[in-house]
């Protein structure tokens, strides 16, 4: 199970910790690992309770879950400061995600492979950084899927650098083609 | 004060909890100080795709039989049952707060429970109280992900998955036959006639255990019941 927050750090953090607890006390009771869906419901039904008093604040960041098991499949949640959730296909978050959501409705995702995305999604990262506004980022990479087994892990290396080529590549021949047309 | 309560105990040979010794007068009969108990037998098989369960019907009060057509054969949730053996009392209270949770649970994650989330809540259960009860059961279903199963939750509160399960006080005299007589891939027919051998050679041996056999076969398409009178139970010796 993969949490990835955008906002304000502190608050995802404390939001991960609620959210690892809520994992490991379904996983006492039960006896079996919670459902994706039935712990975005949960997560986001605690960040909805900090919308109701006027003694605390919303949470200042949104959080995106993804998991993969092989009875249910991949599975991809957000939840957002409102405390509203729901399942996507595709999804983004933070201060550039209205350009990224353009970029991955121009995706096909249910025909591509998890590399392939994985070269697709960094691309959209370097896309909607924009050069001028914003700092020099840095590019993490993680992923859950059959090709891990189920586990979260980090991107191995060489995948992370075929796609950050992909990705800078993509990106000048954008710039080429700009200047192609008249 | 909880060591000299041990000592008081094991001095005057008188259980903790639980049944009284009847060292009571004559004036009262014995039977009024005897917990009721289903002393019976149950059992359950996995077979692919489902699940056959099996009970005696006998409920005593010591040797006086409360209840000769008992159920213990006891829904949880639609494809999920439970055998239950041990105190009727602590039986079926465990019986309604499992049902409850499970029934709860189930409307959170908006879909049909694991059988294994049932036995971990009954598990859960009879770990905590050990010290109060005196519940065997087996939690017996089908769910979507791992078909037929059959869990074991003896008294002590230990939970163990098994092909194939019996328990109670008739179970002693059975297990030797069901050991021989198990074969894995068997079909849902072969083990609804093995369960209600077994049932009614137990019955025939163990005073706790008798009645009718009521069987049940849980699978994707649902819970089939019946019932074995005695005049029809399977004749297994010529004496």
């Amino acid at each position: 199970m993969t949490p990835a927050v955008a906002g304000l750090l502190a608050d995802a953090r404390s939001l991960s910790e609620v959210a690892r607890d809520e994992a490991s006390s379904f996983r006492s009771s039960y006896g079996h690992d919670i459902p994706l869906k039935h712990l975005s419901d949960r997560v986001a039904m605690y960040v909805h309770a900090y919308t109701l008093y006027s003694a605390v604040r919303p949470f200042g960041c949104s959080f995106i879950l993804g998991s993969y098991d092989k009875d249910d499949g991949p599975q991809l949640y957000m939840v957002d400061p409102s405390g509203i959730s729901h399942g996507y296909w595709g999804c983004a978050i933070g201060k550039a995600k209205q350009a990224a959501k353009t970029e991955i409705e121009k995706l096909q995702m249910k025909d591509m492979s998890c590399r392939e995305l994985v070269k697709e999604v960094a691309k959209i990262i370097y896309i909607v950084h924009d050069e001028v506004k914003d700092k020099a980022f840095e590019l993490e990479l993680s992923w859950v899927g059959e090709v891990t087994n189920g586990r979260h892990e980090l991107i191995p290396k060489d995948v992370r650098e075929e796609a950050e080529k992909y990705a800078k590549d993509s990106l000048e021949e954008e710039d080429d083609s700009d200047e192609d047309n008249m | 004060n909880h060591e000299s309560q041990y000592k008081m105990a094991a001095a005057t040979m008188m259980p903790l909890f639980g049944q009284q010794m009847s060292s009571q007068s004559e004036l009262v009969p014995d039977w009024t100080s005897q917990e009721v108990s289903t002393g019976t037998t149950i059992m359950a098989v996995e077979y692919d795709g489902g699940v056959v369960i099996g009970a005696d019907s006998r409920t005593t009060t010591g040797a006086y039989i409360a209840n000769r057509v008992t159920d213990k054969l006891t829904p949880i949730h639609d494809r999920i049952f439970c055998c239950r053996s041990g105190s009727a009392a602590d039986t079926q209270a465990i019986a309604d707060v499992v049902t409850y949770q499970l029934g709860f649970h189930s409307i959170e994650l908006d879909e049909p429970p694991l059988v294994e989330t049932a036995a971990n809540l009954f598990r859960a259960s009879c770990y905590r109280y050990r010290e109060e009860l005196t519940a065997g059961i087996l939690v017996a279903g089908w769910d979507r992900r791992k078909g037929g199963q059959v869990y074991c939750v003896p008294i002590g509160g230990m939970l163990v998955r098994q092909p194939v399960s019996v328990g109670g006080s008739g179970s002693s005299y059975i297990y030797g036959f069901m050991d021989s007589n198990y074969k894995p891939n068997m079909t849902k027919d072969q083990c609804l006639e093995l369960t209600a051998a077994a049932v009614a050679l137990a019955m025939e041996r163990d005073g706790s255990s008798g009645g009718v056999v009521r069987l049940a076969s849980i699978s994707e398409d649902g819970v089939e019941r019946r019932v074995i009178l005695g005049n029809q139970l399977p004749k297994c010796s010529t004496h």
